[in-house]
């Protein structure tokens, strides 16, 4: 087992190598915005307010300033003119040279407008990571009670009815389709990505805050279904080993009958560790939840994925993708690193979170002598 | 099977429309399903958008198909160099290629993807990439630099299970060099099954991360890539304004259900590209989910 220190100083070097990689490629950026020196030039020479260059005496006034300043010759004097005019010219048609219409850069200024852009989108992701884990908790429990108790699903239920009974069978268990339908209704809608919902939604609901923002990453993109998915494959894989057998001949109760006294309650679906007690299932979750987090960290980076597909998409003014996005637009290189770094560190941290509940269990499970 | 639907007879009819073997079941039903949508195409859409459709599909499929062959390639690539350096006496360079895949796993994939998308955008501006066909092949690639780590988790987890066998070792003894082991002995006869499913999985998480990156940069990004100078693909055909309203309906039908039926006629378009993008990540899931359950992987 690795030691905690080891693994958080392999966590946080991870994000120290990261950030040295984006703070090169910040001081390289940085250098590239500076003007070529002739340009550089001119640009200063046309921030002198009192020389009028459309006009042939100051620009004979600035010719002869020039040469006896400088020591400069005629032909340098007027190759400095030649680029004073191209730089006029430039400011003209360059959309990115016009007033207003100027690129950001990194500044303490900028970096304070994303920060709290950057908190909201931190506090929705975790938002969004808990309420999916324990939904996908819930919901893998759920399946996993209902195929060990040999419920078949609405549709096979449904079709058994019908050879059963023949055509009055299939009108009256009719409410069987309606649900096998509702239930593909709903993974459909579990996998579909968030921008399909959100355009689907838009013209009844306000699309635009924190909440809904919250309920499509959790419901849409496949990331529920998927996460529940890995949870009741382990919980399967789990159910087959050897100590259940062990579990039953100690007495264990085995009934995973729902909401019976001696099956399964409704509320140790949401609650499983403390209500299952004296249950084999409780081993079999145990055993599954410890290999659950170590997918988590693969999950978060698609999480995270979700949800900056969402805020692009959305194309929602003041959050931090759309900012993102339009700095992108705007090859504004240097504040599209900071926000991609930023992104980068919350998977990070989640990681690590992941890693850390994991060395807390395993510490619990392991017998060291 | 037989034996057990003598055994249970009424389990007959259910399991005729539902057998046991759900992989292949949805991938009928997913390709019949396809199937269907295009002659309801062929019925009620007109023929510059349904010939649109057609491209959009097409290139969405060559794009994730890209990406699951060049995912595999270079997945089996890192695995192979990762079982290299996995020596006592290379520890160092296995401990930093381990430390350089982490960091690319940890990279969100979209974020990955932009980024490799604004430089394609900056070739295809300044007409280095002009071929269609290459811009594809080019999105599919970028796009398998965020999932074949995936790949490598893969074909190590097999190595691993397989090396401490008797087998290995004994193939060893016999002079059997050791990559044709892991190639032939471990992957190809033995693993078939598991990368068959990773490879469907990859498929459907490359189909989701294309639609989802051209559906951003073609409304985010208009100004930059156009839906004119980058081929078409199903998210960069939802971005549309025509697919937008479409997709727009929905809302409205739900409290005015006499629009129902124009969704599925005079809004095609849209609820189309729609329909066939969820689809075909639903049968995508469910093919992968049957293959784990058929082969308990």
């Amino acid at each position: 087992m690795q030691s905690l220190r080891h693994i958080v100083i392999e966590h946080l070097f991870s994000i120290g190598i990261v950030a040295l990689v984006v703070a090169g490629i910040l001081l390289l950026l940085r250098d590239s915005h500076g003007l070529p020196p002739e340009e550089e030039r001119a640009h200063r020479f046309l921030q002198i307010d009192s020389v009028d260059y459309t006009s042939q005496l100051d620009r004979a006034l600035f010719r002869d300033a020039y040469c006896d300043i400088a020591g400069a010759s005629l032909a340098k004097a007027d190759s400095v003119l030649g680029a004073i005019d191209r730089r006029r010219i430039e400011e003209f048609t360059n959309p990115e040279l016009k007033q207003g219409g100027e690129r950001k850069t990194l500044t303490w200024e900028t970096a304070a407008e994303i920060l709290p852009m950057f908190a909201a989108f931190a506090a929705v992701y975790v938002i969004v990571l808990l309420v999916t884990v324990t939904a996908a908790r819930t919901l893998a429990l759920y399946r996993f009670v209902r195929r060990q108790s040999g419920r078949w699903s609405a549709l096979r239920r449904y079709l058994a009815s019908v050879e059963r009974g023949g055509m009055a069978a299939a009108i009256s268990h009719a409410g069987l389709l309606v649900n096998a339908f509702l239930r593909g209704v709903a993974v459909m809608i579990l996998f579909s990505p968030s921008y399909v919902v959100a355009y689907a939604l838009r013209t009844r609901f306000d699309t635009d805050n924190a909440l809904f923002m919250i309920v499509l990453g959790v419901f849409t993109n496949g990331v529920l279904i998927t996460l529940s998915n890995k949870f009741s494959t382990l919980l399967d894989a789990e159910s087959r080993k050897g100590y259940v057998q062990t579990g039953l001949v100690k007495g264990l109760r085995s009934s995973y009958e729902l909401g019976r006294s001696r099956g399964i309650s409704w509320m140790s679906l949401l609650r499983p560790g403390r209500r299952l007690q004296g249950h084999v299932l409780r081993d079999i979750y145990c055993n599954a939840e410890i290999q659950l987090i170590p997918a988590l960290k693969e999950h978060a980076a698609f999480m995270v994925t979700g949800l900056v597909i969402i805020e692009m998409a959305l194309n929602i003014k003041g959050h931090l993708c759309y900012a993102m996005l339009q700095h992108i637009l705007y090859r504004e290189y240097d504040l599209v690193l900071l926000i991609a770094f930023g992104i980068f560190g919350v998977v990070k941290l989640t990681e690590l979170g992941a890693d850390v509940w994991h060395w807390l269990l395993d510490r619990r499970y392991t017998n060291d002598v | 099977m037989m034996s057990d639907t003598r055994r249970h007879p009424r389990r007959q009819f259910a399991s005729f429309f539902l057998p046991d073997r759900k992989d292949l079941l949805w991938t009928v039903i997913w390709i019949g399903g396809l199937v269907i949508v295009w002659v309801w195409f062929l019925l009620f859409l007109n023929e510059p958008a349904r010939l649109r459709m057609q491209t959009a599909m097409a290139d969405t499929l060559l794009s994730a198909g890209t990406v699951v062959v060049s995912a595999f390639l270079m997945g089996w690539g890192s695995a192979m160099l990762l079982h290299l350096l996995d020596r006592p006496k290379r520890k160092r360079l296995y401990l930093a290629a381990t430390f350089l895949l982490n960091l690319l796993r940890s990279v969100p994939q979209i974020i990955g993807m932009l980024l490799g998308y604004t430089l394609l955008a900056a070739l295809v501006r300044g007409e280095t990439m002009r071929s269609e066909f290459l811009q594809v092949l080019a999105a599919g690639f970028l796009t398998s630099l965020v999932v074949f780590q995936e790949v490598t988790d893969v074909i190590q987890e097999r190595i691993r299970h397989y090396r401490e066998m008797d087998f290995v070792s004994a193939l060893l003894v016999c002079g059997v060099p050791e990559f044709t082991i892991i190639n032939r002995e471990i992957l190809w006869k033995n693993s078939v099954a598991h990368l068959v499913q990773k490879a469907v999985s990859v498929f459907g998480r490359a189909i989701f991360l294309v639609c989802s990156i051209d559906f951003i940069i073609s409304v985010g990004l208009s100004t930059e890539v156009s839906l004119t100078n980058f081929p078409p693909t199903l998210g960069s055909m939802l971005a549309s304004l025509d697919s937008k309203q479409d997709i727009l309906v929905i809302g409205s039908a739900l409290t005015e259900p006499g629009l129902l039926p124009s969704l599925f006629f005079e809004h095609l378009q849209g609820i189309g590209v729609a329909f066939v993008t969820v689809f075909t990540l639903v049968c995508l899931y469910r093919i992968s989910n049957g293959l784990v359950e058929r082969h308990r992987l």
